[in-house]
Order: C-alpha cells, then sequence, then structure tokens
C-alpha cells in the first residue's frame, strides 16, 4: 500500500471522528425543548373546568319545531273559517 | 169626409197587420231570453260544481274510495246539465223552454242540496286533518315532558287532559256531519225529501259549527302548553 493512499485513509477517518464529534458536543451543550415543558401531570386538580355542554332538544321537539306546528294548525284554523263561511252561505241560497 | 173614413180605414188596417206580427215578435224575444237565462244558469251551476270537485281534492281524511264516489256524483249532476242545456237550445217554442229551465231548479238541486253537501263534506274533512295535526304536536309535547318530573309536569298533563276532551269532540262531530250528509239525494221535486234533506244540512252545519268551536278551545290549550313548556324545560346541562 503506497504511503499516499494510507495518508487518504488517515484523514477519512480523521474528518469522521470530527464530524461525529462536533455532532456529539453541540447536542450536549444545546437545551433541549423538553426543559420548557411544564409537567401538570402532578397537578390533576387544578385543571381548568371543563367548557359546559349543552344538550340540544330533538330538533323535532325544539322551540322553533312547536312554533311551526302551531302556525301550521293556525293556517288550517283560518281555512276552516273559510269553509264554515261556504257551508253557511250554501245553505242562505 | 171619405177622406176621414179612408185615414181611419187605413189605421185599422195598419194595426190589424202590424198586430201578429208584434205578438210574433214577443213570442221569438221572450223564447231567446229564457234560453238565454237557461244557459247562464247551468253554465253557473257547472262552474260551482267542477270549483267542488277541485275542493274535494284537496280533502286528505275521507276515504280515496268515497272521494270518488261524491266526484261521481257530481260529475254526473254536470253531464245531466250539459244534456239539458243542449235540449234548452233546441227547443222551439215558449211552453218548452219554461218547462226545461224550471228542471234546472227543481231535478238537480244543486244549491239546494250538492252544493252544501259537498262543502259540509269538506268543512268536515278540514276539522279531521287539524285535529291530526294538534295531535301530532300533543306528541311533540309529550315528548319534551318525558325529561319533567313533579308539580309542572302535572299541571301540563292537566291541560293535555282538556284539549284531548275538546279535539275528541271535534272529530266526532265532524265524522256525525259526514255522516248525515253523505247519502242524501236530490228530491225530485219531493216536498217531504226536500224538507228532511235540509233538515239533515242545517244540522250537519250546526255540528261543523260545534266542531270548529271545539278546535277552537283546544288552539287555546296547546297555545299554553307550548309556552309553559318553552318555560319549564331549560337547557340541559350535563
Amino acid at each position: 500500500m503506497s504511503i499516499i493512499l494510507r495518508l487518504i485513509i488517515l484523514i477519512v477517518i480523521i474528518a469522521v471522528i470530527i464530524f461525529f464529534g462536533i455532532q456529539w458536543w453541540y447536542s450536549a451543550t444545546r437545551p433541549t425543548q423538553n426543559n420548557d415543558v411544564v409537567d401538570n401531570t402532578q397537578d390533576k386538580n387544578d385543571q381548568p373546568p371543563e367548557p359546559t355542554k349543552r344538550v340540544d332538544l330533538p330538533k323535532a321537539t325544539s322551540n322553533t319545531a312547536l312554533d311551526n306546528d302551531l302556525a301550521t294548525i293556525d293556517i288550517h284554523l283560518q281555512g276552516l273559517t273559510d269553509d264554515s263561511v261556504n257551508v253557511d252561505q250554501s245553505l242562505v241560497q | 169626409m171619405n177622406k176621414k173614413y179612408i185615414t181611419l180605414a187605413a189605421l185599422i188596417l195598419a194595426i190589424m197587420v202590424a198586430f201578429p206580427a208584434s205578438a210574433q215578435n214577443n213570442t221569438t224575444a221572450s223564447l231567446s231570453t229564457i234560453i238565454s237565462k237557461a244557459i247562464q244558469e247551468i253554465d253557473q251551476r257547472v262552474e260551482n260544481l267542477n270549483s267542488l270537485i277541485s275542493r274535494l281534492s284537496e280533502a286528505k281524511k275521507i276515504s280515496q274510495a268515497e272521494k270518488d264516489s261524491l266526484k261521481s256524483l257530481i260529475q254526473e249532476q254536470i253531464t245531466s246539465l250539459s244534456d239539458l242545456k243542449d235540449k234548452i237550445e233546441a227547443d222551439t217554442n215558449v211552453t218548452d223552454a219554461k218547462s226545461d229551465y224550471q228542471l234546472i231548479t227543481k231535478s238537480y238541486r244543486i244549491y239546494a242540496l250538492i252544493y252544501p253537501q259537498i262543502r259540509i263534506i269538506a268543512a268536515a274533512d278540514r276539522i279531521l286533518m287539524t285535529a291530526s295535526s294538534m295531535n301530532q304536536l300533543v306528541e311533540k309535547i309529550k315528548s319534551r315532558m318525558s325529561s319533567m318530573t313533579g308539580a309542572n309536569a302535572t299541571a301540563l298533563q292537566s291541560t293535555i287532559n282538556n284539549y284531548a276532551i275538546k279535539v275528541g269532540e271535534a272529530s266526532a262531530q265532524a265524522q256525525a256531519s259526514i255522516a248525515q250528509v253523505r247519502t242524501l239525494k236530490p228530491d225530485q221535486g219531493d216536498q217531504a225529501i226536500f224538507a228532511s234533506n235540509l233538515a239533515a244540512l242545517k244540522n250537519a252545519r250546526d255540528k261543523i259549527k260545534t266542531a270548529a268551536s271545539a278546535l277552537s278551545d283546544a288552539r287555546k290549550d296547546l297555545g299554553n302548553l307550548v309556552k309553559n313548556i318553552k318555560q319549564l324545560t331549560p337547557d340541559v346541562t350535563q
């Protein structure tokens, strides 16, 4: 093996060692994100109250549905008034 | 002197010649007047009968068979009136025309029987349809009441019971009025049948009024029920 080839292999080995060395130093000195997380698992009793859940009435019996039904009934009753007038008029003739 | 006699004779002659022609013209005029009036009366009746068929088509609570039966009765009347119209148009003398003209009212009784008869049935059908809609609303109110207990629910139940009595009364009166008039037939000039038909129609009319009044009271109960149930059923939280 020529001396040049040995030199190249040595340089590559040194470069790899330097690369991983820098990586290790960087990760060891940089503050981790986990340090910023507030661990509140020990404080379950101090949780904010859950928002109030609103239970909607079934659509068929909602206030709007009842009002609509009443309006429909009023239309029928108006028709009945007209029918009654027609009956009266037909018997007068 | 001679001139006077001649003038008088000419005058008398003129009157004698003119009088039969005038009488003939009057006869022609009265025949065409009778025919014209008869056609007008028949057309008006046919128009009203067609409006009854349309009204019957809108009916929801009487059975299809009953609807078809009544429509057939009306259609029968329309056909008969159309035949009578053709006959009157072909009449050539006043006596026949007058006789046929009288048939319009005596034989068919469109306004005396058919018209009020169908109007009463239509009103009764509307009462049954309204009662049905009201009952559906009460079922919804009951559904909302299922989450309520205590005095509130008891008070509402009392109102529902009163409501049910009124709607039941309205439905019974409507059914009775239909039963009373559905089988009535034209009297064909028989005064006894005419009187009994008229009495039945008036009685059925009174039933319709009673039923309409009961429904009006039931509507007030429904209004109170809806108002109260809105107040007494707050939003539920879990």
